[in-house]
């Protein structure tokens, strides 16, 4: 009796500093990662000057909105704004209608060919023809300049592919599977009826990957769009960016006068602007990494 | 049997993917308006700040006037990534501003128009250019012969690119006279350094000498700003701003990496680096960190001694009127003075007459009527117009045939440069601005060109036998990919060493022969060959 | 024939499943493959990508007989397989701190913010980086230096020595949080009646995280370990091409940037090609291998 006791006591006595060590240990990445958060802030409404200069460091110095005010009043920002949600939302959709269901036939350890299969995909991750062949290949199919290629460009991402395979196949536990063929259930059945609501957070977890992505991606409508009304956000923030750039090389004023005290503003409202919508995605999400939300539903 | 089916699907996809390749493009039938106006495509690489183009009246006027109506598509960014791979590809518009440069032409075999027949037959401005200014169409030819694009003659701006600035307030403050030797300018910036130069009781925030070197592409050698700047002190002619370290000398190129006297000039830059001279954060620092060290602290007190820029009031802002431009410095450390000859940077072509403004492509089906809206743009008054906004855009007023005034900028929060690049093509597009047309500039460019009347004297001894014109240079597709490999292993070294040897961390004397041996090695004479090949035959023209 | 109907009937519809995937692998991935062979061609415009005359091995020769292969090799691996030693554990880690952070109010706010560094432009990185460690200015820089962790006459942004360090610990900065969001969804789904049974057992958290979380995820973790394997030659271009100054270009001479470095004149497509190729070539063998690996030991792997 008394052993346990002590037992107890020292799995208490352990748990408290394993507990301290957790807050701890949070409570330094936090500030290591909130600063440079707070940095980018800061700088975004400071002056560029004293900022380059090293003399911003907690608070903001001069304050003043340019960065913002150029970023806001260029027209083509809003519409910026549109075509990205058009292709995230868009993009997304599809990205996890082809998905899924890819990486439950690739999960199911009784599929014959699924080594070869995944081959398949995992040999394309690093091997590709190049960006000519890609771009004449997209030519022939009509797709240059629509908002049709930059909806499906990378409609299935092979990372992500093995990553809600492995998910699958790694904590949905098989005996669900051979219960269901006995009751006579087919794949498609088994997939929409246990796979899908057993999956909430690998789903989630894609969604944010695939919305990331094409949120911003920047290269794709780089090379495969050249018509101005397809521009997303990205797009036209870097040629605002760019505006501010000076020309480092020659033939004179770019954005002089009062533009340069505040034109690395810029940069940083850049970001802020870019990133906050896509923040707003992550506690949706988050919902569905809590414990335990998944597992009644099966055992229900 | 599986094997098969996979095959046929595979099959059929493929015929599917080969019929849309047939439904592309196709050229030959001449779009019309139906007002009879030739359907145009056209591409322009823009500045990122550039307005829409179909926003500027003075482009519709010429679309008018050539009987065509153009289709833009607008760049206004990254265009050397996408580059390759349209030109690759062969998806070009018909008509190309500001998009190429010479090695495409022999990259691309066959996509882009030889212009010559055209330009004979409907092309008058563009002809008048090339006899007005026989090098314009000395730099329009390819190497073989044909003319695949337009030059520009920009004519008004300045025969240098560089200034090097003075904080003449802190040589008052200090009782200093303007140094006229390189042993005089460092005895200044030792005093900017020992001394409180800017009277705010900080003995150890003035910042002597800056200068900018920062980033890829080999930027001490090729930035504005760099301190190589002042080579030219040492007899040593540089031309056209990106130099990648070569000269000429005696009709003979060189490269001054590997010359004694660059040698000599780095073992200066040491010593004053040591003295705590030259700002030791200049090679992180990038062009706005440059830019904002020289515009001073909070409390409006300059930071900068001395250091290159474009214009005062572009490089100080408030500060402007503390700065002067520092005439050429005789070099004098360690040898007498008079040694070398004092030169000044010569930019004159890379600033008046770049090439490949504009060209054509050679699947363009009406090519008369291309040629026809190309040669509108060289126009006497639409040059003017290209470089500083339209007439009816309220930015130019033209007081008679051949003189104009710049208007002030409509959005009063810009400064004329920034609003010459928002509202027109300005230095990115084509143009031929005549010799006799005077314009009244703003202010920025007056400033540019009062400041170098300084160099004036420096500039005038530019000759032939230490010209080294870089755009005039022709290289066939081979010579350009022997040079482009050659010159990144060169750059290697040259570009590491110059800054281990100026900041003391490797000894210049202890190294400098195998450094020399080394350049050598990674191919510097097969460049100089083709170079020096290339060169010959640009004096034989 | 039998065993193939029979093989259809059990399996069509898991083909179904894979078709959309597959046939977009196909066209977008497979057709353009045929670019590959540019590495084995000089290229010519008149005759397309795959007319060019046969070079062999050519620009595959020029590359290593090039007096930066084996500093650019060098360099490249030695910062992508740092970032992985590195950078790999930290998100494992730090996903089971979050795991394992009791107050929910503080646990969301450490999830919501950690990831958030990853939307930060490379460009604003290295401004960030050079402001906070400029020479005798910098935040960072004046912190490290009074802790005598770097010497006074360094540089950290001008330094040979410094450079792959500033680069892999910035980068596991910026993708540590990102990264552990697909361990934290892991985590999640560990069957809550294994906890039951180890409060039973009287194990404290300490164990519980190790004999419980720790397996679980494990399956993950293998098939991410042997996925970044596969970036053993991997480094990104922009960020060092922006960190890339005179001073630290023995160690910021990387492959991607050597090979943009000899385009910048004029585009060298074989040449970018035969590098490419080479660089995938090696990639691929060790993701093959680490697959290879895991398996053995784990059971884990991709394929």
């Amino acid at each position: 009796m008394a052993g346990q006791v002590n037992k107890i006591k020292e799995k208490c006595m352990a748990d408290r500093v394993f507990g301290a060590a957790i807050i701890i240990l949070s409570i330094i990445t936090f500030i290591v990662i909130i600063y440079p958060l707070w940095f980018v802030i800061i700088a975004s409404i400071s002056n560029s000057n004293m900022v380059n200069q090293g003399k911003v460091v907690f608070w903001p110095k001069d304050i003043n909105f340019y960065g913002y005010k150029q970023i806001l009043q260029d027209a083509r920002i809003w519409k910026g704004y549109l075509n990205t949600i058009f292709y995230v939302g868009a993009g997304t959709a599809l990205n996890m209608i082809v998905t899924m269901p890819a990486a439950y036939a690739l999960s199911r350890p009784d599929f014959k060919g699924r080594g070869k299969i995944m081959f398949y995909f995992v040999f394309t991750m690093f091997f590709s023809g190049g960006l000519v062949p890609l771009y004449m290949t997209i030519s022939s199919l009509g797709l240059i300049s629509t908002k049709t290629i930059l909806v499906i460009m990378v409609l299935v991402n092979t990372y992500n592919l093995i990553i809600a395979r492995t998910f699958i196949e790694s904590s949905i536990p098989n005996d669900l599977y051979e219960a269901a063929v006995i009751d006579g259930c087919s794949h498609f059945r088994y997939f929409f009826s246990v796979v899908i609501p057993l999956s909430k957070a690998v789903i989630a977890v894609l969604v944010l990957y695939y919305a990331v992505f094409h949120w911003n991606d920047f290269f794709n409508a780089l090379m495969f769009n050249s018509n101005n009304d397809n521009e997303p956000l990205q797009i036209t923030l870097r040629s605002i960016l760019l505006l501010n750039e000076a020309f480092a090389n020659g033939t004179g004023a770019g954005a002089g006068g009062y533009g340069q005290a505040f034109a690395d503003q810029v940069k940083y409202a850049a970001i802020i602007v870019s990133t906050v919508p896509i923040l707003c995605v992550y506690p949706f999400i988050q919902k569905y990494f809590e414990k335990g939300v998944m597992i009644g539903a099966v055992k229900g | 049997m599986k094997r098969r089916v996979v095959s046929i699907v595979l099959a059929g996809l493929m015929v599917m993917t080969a019929l849309a390749g047939c439904g592309g493009k196709g050229a030959g039938k001449v779009e019309k308006t139906e007002d009879g106006k030739t359907k145009l495509k056209a591409l322009f690489v823009s500045h990122s700040a550039t307005q829409n183009i179909d926003d500027m009246k003075w482009v519709q006027e010429i679309e008018e006037a050539a009987g065509v109506e153009v289709e833009w598509e607008q760049i206004r960014q990254d265009w050397e990534t996408v580059k390759s791979t349209r030109f690759a590809s062969g998806d070009i518009p018909d008509i190309l501003i500001n998009a190429t440069t010479d090695s495409d032409y022999t990259k691309y075999t066959g996509l882009f128009e030889d212009l010559t027949p055209y330009i004979e037959k409907e092309a008058p401005n563009i002809q008048e250019m090339f006899t007005d200014v026989p090098d314009t169409k000395v730099l329009a030819t390819a190497g073989n012969g044909k003319i695949y694009s337009v030059p520009k003659m920009q004519t008004v701006w300045p025969k240098t690119n560089t200034v090097l600035f003075l904080n003449k307030t802190w040589l008052d403050h200090l009782n200093l006279e303007v140094p006229t030797t390189f042993t005089e300018f460092e005895a200044v910036l030792k005093a900017f350094n020992e001394q409180d130069a800017n009277g705010n009781g900080d003995l150890t925030d003035e910042v002597p000498l800056d200068y900018n070197a920062y980033g890829g592409n080999n930027a001490w050698f090729n930035s504005a700003y760099s301190l190589l700047k002042m080579l030219p002190s040492m007899g040593i002619q540089l031309t056209d701003i990106e130099t990648n370290g070569y000269f000429v000398e005696d009709k003979t190129v060189k490269c001054y990496a590997i010359d004694e006297r660059y040698k000599e000039f780095i073992t200066t830059l040491n010593r004053w680096y040591s003295e705590g001279l030259i700002n030791k954060n200049a090679i992180t620092n990038d062009y706005s960190a440059y830019q904002s060290l020289s515009r001073g602290n909070e409390n409006g007190e300059a930071l900068v001694g001395a250091c290159f820029g474009w214009e005062e009031t572009d490089k100080f802002g408030a500060l402007s009127d503390q700065y002067i431009a520092l005439p050429p410095l005789t070099y004098d450390d360690g040898v007498e003075a008079g040694t070398y000859e004092t030169y000044w940077n010569y930019d004159m072509d890379q600033l008046n007459m770049q090439a490949n403004r504009i060209c054509m492509s050679s699947q363009c089906s009406d090519k008369d009527a291309a040629m026809k809206f190309i040669d509108a743009f060289y126009d006497s008054t639409t040059s003017v117009e290209v470089l500083f906004g339209g007439i009816s855009d309220g930015c130019l007023e033209k007081v008679d045939d051949s003189s104009f005034k710049v208007l002030p900028p409509q959005d009063d929060t810009m400064d004329p440069g920034t609003w010459k690049w928002t509202s027109t093509f300005a230095d990115f597009g084509p143009m031929y601005i005549r010799d006799v047309i005077s314009i009244e500039m703003s202010q920025d460019m007056e400033n540019a060109l009062n400041e170098r009347t300084v160099y004036d004297e420096a500039l005038a001894k530019n000759n032939e036998d230490i010209y080294y014109p870089h755009l005039f240079m022709k290289y066939t597709d081979e010579e350009q990919n022997t040079m482009a490999m050659n010159q990144a292993n060169i750059n290697n070294i040259i570009d590491n060493k110059w800054s281990l040897w100026i900041t003391g961390e490797a000894d210049i004397d202890a190294e400098w022969d195998s450094y020399v041996d080394s350049v050598k090695g990674a191919g510097l004479d097969e460049v100089l060959k083709i170079r020096q090949g290339a060169f010959d035959k640009y004096l034989g023209k | 024939m039998v065993k193939l109907k029979k093989y259809l009937r059990k399996n069509w519809q898991l083909w179904i499943m894979l078709f959309p995937a597959m046939l977009y692998i196909f066209i977008f991935c497979y057709v353009p493959m045929y670019g590959i062979q540019l590495a084995f061609r000089d290229y010519d415009f008149t005759k397309g990508i795959t007319g060019g005359a046969w070079a062999g091995l050519k620009y595959f020769r020029q590359y290593f007989d090039s007096p930066m292969f084996g500093v650019t090799l060098k360099n490249t691996f030695v910062i992508a397989f740092t970032s992985i030693v590195v950078g790999f554990p930290v998100p494992i880690i730090l996903a089971m701190i979050i795991n394992q952070l009791r107050n929910k109010k503080w646990k969301r706010v450490v999830q919501t913010t950690v990831y958030i560094p990853y939307f930060i432009s490379v460009v604003v990185m290295v401004s960030i980086l050079r402001i906070m460690l400029a020479d005798g200015t910098g935040v960072l820089d004046g912190f490290f230096k009074s802790l005598h962790l770097v010497k006074d006459n360094v540089n950290l942004m001008g330094s040979e020595r410094a450079f792959m360090p500033v680069y892999v610990l910035s980068g596991v900065w910026q993708t540590m949080g990102w990264n552990s969001i697909i361990f934290i969804a892991a985590l999640s789904s560990v069957d809550t009646q294994l906890y039951d049974a180890c409060k039973i057992d009287g194990a404290n958290r300490w164990q519980t995280m190790i004999h419980v979380d720790f397996p679980a995820i494990l399956p993950t973790i293998m098939i991410l370990l042997i996925l970044n394997m596969g970036n053993v030659l991997n480094v990104g271009f922009d960020k060092v091409y922006l960190m890339q100054n005179s001073l630290n270009l023995g160690a910021s001479q990387v492959i991607s940037t050597y090979v943009y470095t000899v385009g910048i004149k004029s585009t060298q497509f074989s040449f970018g090609a035969a590098v490419g190729l080479f660089n995938t070539v090696i990639n691929f063998a060790f993701l093959m291998i680490t697959n290879k690996l895991s398996k053995k030991a784990t059971g884990t792997g991709l394929m």
